[in-house]
């Protein structure tokens, strides 16, 4: 059994969150505020990830999160009010692996403890060096067998949208114009405006990624094009 | 506190005023010791100064002092045995003395003495010498006679030749003329005589028969014809003139060169008019006996002497200034009497005996010595002390010592209570009382008798001490007040000029400030034009004024403009945005003045209200942001226990159905938060964005595709007009995005089912501000599924959405944040509505 932490000052959210994870199989143990969460952890050494609100009576999700990262490297989902950039950016580079805003819908909730547990237990065990497996943090598209798995999740695309997730992977970092996207794949001109490229991308971030609208993969730079972020 | 004055000046005035004293005595006493004041001669008052270089070094006889006298003496000595030779027979006056006229008038004509002889003694006219003398004094009586010259000369040539008398124009009764006045008929006679034109009448003047030579018969006995007449009364008019002077003169040597009168001793040998040799001499012993060289050896036994032979310009002397050209011409004047055989013999009699000129100066002349080096001693230390002593007083003027309650000393100047008296009165003060002081030293120097003489000494030194230390202590208290004025600034502080100054200045400025637009530009104008034009008509000088006045208005004019300068360099800067910044107003006037203080206010004015509003929105934004986060927990546990309620097996049809509803509000309530948030944050600047380089073509292709299948759910047919090339713009990434993203959801939201939307971009030749720069606009157009009874300003607004009956989701924020993102990025965004056509535009800067 799967051991989760979650803690929020918030009973019922936490009471809530416990019926989702249990309905997928997973133990809660709940906290009420930063100190507590710590102790907690610190009794229950099995647990596998914690969920941790940020704005919480004496101490806060933050702080409580640094004094984690000293001894523990378990995953940590922030769940918070909190909907800025800037707080996003302080979250994660303290330590945090997610970040999922108030009010959250559920199913991304889990999808995000799914995923983020997945990596930390299994990670790296799979298709190590092969050439012809390209490697994205949680995405491995093994070009072999033309199969895509996210946090070890398979997911089934179509042949274009496979082709335009390999180019962009492949070349992680470096951004495709619609028309360079479109020359690489069709191998032809561009012939007037069209959205197609566009649509497909949709497409595929709506099945690589828990939140299309927030992709951790798979990136817009509007006005720009696509990427694939190195990681 | 108290006040103690350290300047000392009433001790340090009366100080000086001492010195000044003991300065004054010491010069008077110099200069009389210096300066011996004589009568010499018969009348002449002579100061003659004497030299340091006799002074105490050579005896009286030897200083040039004895010898100016002596050379006084030698030519009154000279004057006066000449006239003695005139008037005297034997050593006394003789009254019976005959003269011949003609000879005794022309005798400075002659070489010799003996002119005169040549005429025949019967020829020659003769006078007594009292005769002549008593008429010289008392005046001739005349006839006057009338005619023309040839009337004239039978006239005479009648009386010559005792023949019958012609007519004559007219012949008047006896006139009688004084002294001096007879001159006047010699002189009519003698212009009578030069004339020979018979159409003029002269008069001649006839000396009545009173008037009968010594030899007897008349006068006209004696002449030939009208000239010789003429001649005669003319010779007669002079000699009794000078005869008479002479006699005066004759008199007044006698007091002053008489028997023991002097201690000069002389002897003169010379020609009287008979010719023969004649001594007159003042030495004790009968000198008619002695011979020329017997005289010699008498005079030059004496301490001074002076031995002159005319003759041949001998001369032996030991007295400098009597040397033989000196001699010479002294005697050239009387050179009728120095005939051959003349000589002169001149000595000084040391035994002093008589009480004269000499004594009185060699008393003084002796007494100099004493007292000059002294007295140049006490002028030159008073004088060195009186200096010091001013600029002490310089050093002090002012000073006073300031102890407090604490008993600390401060040193300081102050100026006195009268020093504010204005600098002009003063000085007009200081003038008149320095020109009157020196008048009055003048006036004592020449007018008052005991300041040359040697007698009067004391009253010298009274008058002259009184003056100077009454000078001193007038002028040196002024003095005083003129260096504290320096020292504490108040030279032009309490000036009348600074005062004139500033009633200029003020009223010129208060025109200026408070004028009428008119009086200001007009009366500057024409006063500066009648100014020159003056300046000018009055020549070179008037020119080079008006040309350094031109100068400073031209000054006036730059400064003026400089002014304008600086305020549109401030208003550009305000208007810049920089709202703080103030125009220096300080050396501002006038129209310049109230302009500046107008900018600064209104920028005080911008910069408060926007202060105040960013303030104020900064406080609306913090305040949405946090109630919005406290929303957002009760809110999460809503939406999860709605969720949790829609997954249990609800069989009741209606229970679900409120179940949906709570979904969808809860939904739109979050929505809501998140967009109230956003737009407030927008509208308050409280965003940061990451201005780049846009491909805008793009972006829309990238927004059709993620809006692509939303669309066909409404079955909203997307219509795109791009252009074919890139288009790039400076915009934030994702910003941008937010914007059509939010233009997407309001077409998906509003728009009529199975219509089309027509997205066009189009590069324009303006951009959004209308300035000359190229732009692209995107339009973005649809067709509204209701009624649009709103105007397109209130789309934009908060809260505002087409429809009042707000029936379907959405916060109606959407617009409003498009419009603060796209003018936050510098873009221009605007919603016009045509009926139910729904248009939005936005135009950017084409890069």
């Amino acid at each position: 059994m799967t051991k989760i932490l979650v803690c929020d000052d918030e009973k019922e959210i936490v009471d809530a969150i416990e019926i989702y994870l249990e309905q997928e199989g997973y133990t809660v143990i709940k906290a009420y505020d930063g100190e507590e969460a710590i102790s907690k952890l610190r009794d229950n050494t099995d647990v596998q990830l914690l969920i941790i609100d940020i704005m919480m009576p004496k101490l806060d999700g933050i702080h409580a999160c640094k004094k984690i990262r000293e001894y523990s490297s378990i995953p940590i989902i922030f769940l918070t009010a909190k909907s800025e950039d800037a707080d996003k950016i302080l979250g994660l580079n303290i330590g945090a692996d997610d970040y999922v805003t108030k009010p959250f819908n559920p199913l991304e909730l889990v999808a995000r403890v799914k995923s983020n547990l997945r990596r930390y237990t299994k990670l790296g065990s799979v298709a190590g060096d092969d050439a012809n497996v390209v490697k994205v943090g949680g995405l491995i598209i093994n070009d072999e067998n033309k199969q895509v798995t996210v946090d070890d999740e398979e997911v089934k695309l179509t042949p274009i949208e496979y082709n335009i997730l390999l180019l962009l992977t492949k070349n992680a970092g470096k951004v495709y114009s619609i028309d360079q996207i479109y020359e690489n794949i069709w191998g032809e001109e561009p012939l007037g405006a069209d959205n197609t490229v566009a649509v497909h991308v949709r497409h595929i971030r709506e099945k690589i990624e828990i939140n299309p609208k927030d992709p951790k993969y798979l990136k817009v730079v509007w006005g720009v094009g696509y990427k694939v972020e190195k990681q | 506190m108290k006040v103690k004055n350290k300047s000392y000046s009433v001790l340090l005035v009366i100080l000086s005023c001492l010195v000044a004293l003991v300065a004054t005595v010491s010069a008077v006493t110099i200069y009389q010791a210096s300066t011996v004041n004589v009568i010499t001669g018969t009348d002449s008052e002579l100061s003659v100064f004497v030299g340091d270089i006799d002074r105490g070094h050579v005896s009286f006889e030897d200083s040039n002092l004895f010898s100016v006298l002596f050379s006084e003496d030698f030519s009154d000595i000279t004057r006066m045995c000449v006239i003695k030779n005139q008037m005297e027979t034997d050593g006394s006056f003789d009254a019976d003395k005959k003269i011949n006229i003609s000879s005794y008038a022309n005798r400075s004509r002659t070489i010799s003495g003996e002119n005169v002889s040549n005429d025949s003694e019967n020829d020659s006219v003769k006078y007594r010498l009292d005769d002549l003398i008593k008429w010289g004094n008392y005046g001739f009586d005349f006839i006057p006679v009338t005619g023309t010259p040839s009337q004239l000369d039978a006239y005479i040539y009648s009386l010559v030749n005792n023949v019958d008398m012609p007519t004559v124009t007219s012949q008047d009764s006896v006139v009688h003329y004084d002294r001096e006045e007879y001159y006047d008929v010699v002189y009519q006679m003698t212009e009578a005589l030069n004339s020979t034109d018979d159409s003029n009448t002269y008069t001649i003047y006839l000396l009545v028969d009173r008037y009968k030579p010594v030899a007897g018969g008349k006068l006209t006995d004696y002449v030939a014809n009208r000239k010789e007449y003429t001649e005669l009364v003319s010779n007669i008019c002079s000699s009794a003139n000078d005869l008479f002077n002479n006699y005066t003169e004759y008199m007044e040597y006698g007091d002053k060169y008489g028997n023991g009168k002097t201690n000069v001793l002389y002897c003169y040998q010379l020609k009287n008019s008979e010719g023969k040799l004649v001594r007159y001499s003042n030495l004790s012993q009968n000198v008619k006996g002695l011979s020329n060289d017997d005289l010699s050896r008498i005079f030059t036994g004496h301490v001074k002497y002076a031995c002159f032979n005319p003759d041949k310009l001998q001369t032996a002397s030991n007295i400098e200034s009597l040397n033989s050209v000196f001699m010479k011409n002294v005697i050239s004047g009387y050179e009728y009497s120095f005939g051959d055989g003349s000589r002169v013999w001149l000595a000084i009699d040391e035994s002093y005996g008589a009480d004269d000129v000499y004594v009185r100066a060699r008393s003084e002349y002796n007494k100099t010595s004493d007292v000059f080096y002294p007295a140049c001693i006490a002028l030159f230390a008073s004088m060195i002390v009186y200096l010091i002593l001013l600029v002490v007083m310089t050093i002090q003027a002012g000073k006073v010592l300031i102890i407090d309650e604490e008993g600390e000393k401060t040193q300081t100047v102050r100026p006195a209570k009268w020093d504010s008296i204005p600098v002009e009165i003063y000085a007009i003060v200081t003038g008149v009382i320095a020109v009157l002081a020196f008048s009055m030293l003048i006036y004592l120097y020449y007018e008052t008798p005991g300041m040359k003489r040697m007698g009067g000494t004391g009253a010298a030194y009274v008058i002259w001490g009184a003056a100077v230390v009454l000078a001193n202590a007038v002028l040196i208290p002024l003095y005083l007040m003129l260096v504290r004025k320096i020292k504490c600034k108040l030279m032009w502080k309490g000036s009348i000029a600074k005062w004139c100054v500033a009633k200029v200045k003020s009223g010129i400025i208060d025109v200026y400030d408070n004028g009428q637009l008119v009086i200001r530009t007009w009366l500057p104008y024409l006063l500066f034009l009648a100014f020159n034009l003056v300046l000018v008509l009055l020549g070179v000088g008037g020119i080079i004024v008006a040309f350094i006045i031109d100068i400073l208005v031209g000054l006036l004019l730059y400064h003026e403009t400089k002014t304008r300068n600086d305020i549109v360099a401030g208003i550009s800067r305000i208007s810049g945005g920089e709202l703080a910044h103030k125009i220096d107003t300080s050396k501002m006037h006038g129209d310049n003045l109230a302009l500046a203080n107008a900018v600064n206010n209104i920028g005080d004015g911008i910069s408060k209200a926007v202060n105040t509003s960013m303030r104020d929105e900064k406080m609306k934004a913090d305040l949405i942001t946090n109630v919005s986060h406290d929303i957002k927990t009760p809110l999460t546990s809503i939406i999860n226990y709605v969720d949790l309620l829609k997954r249990e097996n609800i069989s009741d049809e209606k229970i679900r159905g409120y179940v949906d509803i709570l979904d969808q509000k809860s939904q739109r309530l979050k929505q809501l938060t998140d967009d109230l948030v956003e737009a407030s944050k927008i509208s308050s600047g409280n965003i940061s964005l990451n201005i780049e380089k846009i491909n805008f073509v793009e972006l829309i292709h990238q927004s059709a595709g993620e809006f692509s299948e939303k669309f066909e759910e409404k079955g909203l047919k997307i219509v795109l007009n791009l252009p074919a090339e890139p288009v790039h713009i400076m915009a934030d990434s994702r910003g941008i995005y937010r914007v059509v993203e939010n233009l997407y959801n309001n077409v998906y939201k509003y728009a009529l089912e199975g219509t089309r939307v027509y997205v066009d971009m189009v590069n324009q030749e303006n951009g959004p501000d209308g300035q000359k720069k190229k732009g692209v606009m995107l339009s973005i157009k649809n067709i509204s599924a209701d009624q649009l009874n709103i105007s397109a300003e209130e789309l934009t607004e908060r809260f505002m959405r087409g429809d009042a009956s707000r029936k379907t989701e959405g916060s109606g924020l959407g617009l409003s944040i498009a419009k603060s993102l796209t003018e936050a990025m510098g873009g221009n965004f605007s919603i016009s509505l045509d009926g139910d056509l729904f248009k939005a535009v936005i135009t950017f800067d084409a890069v």
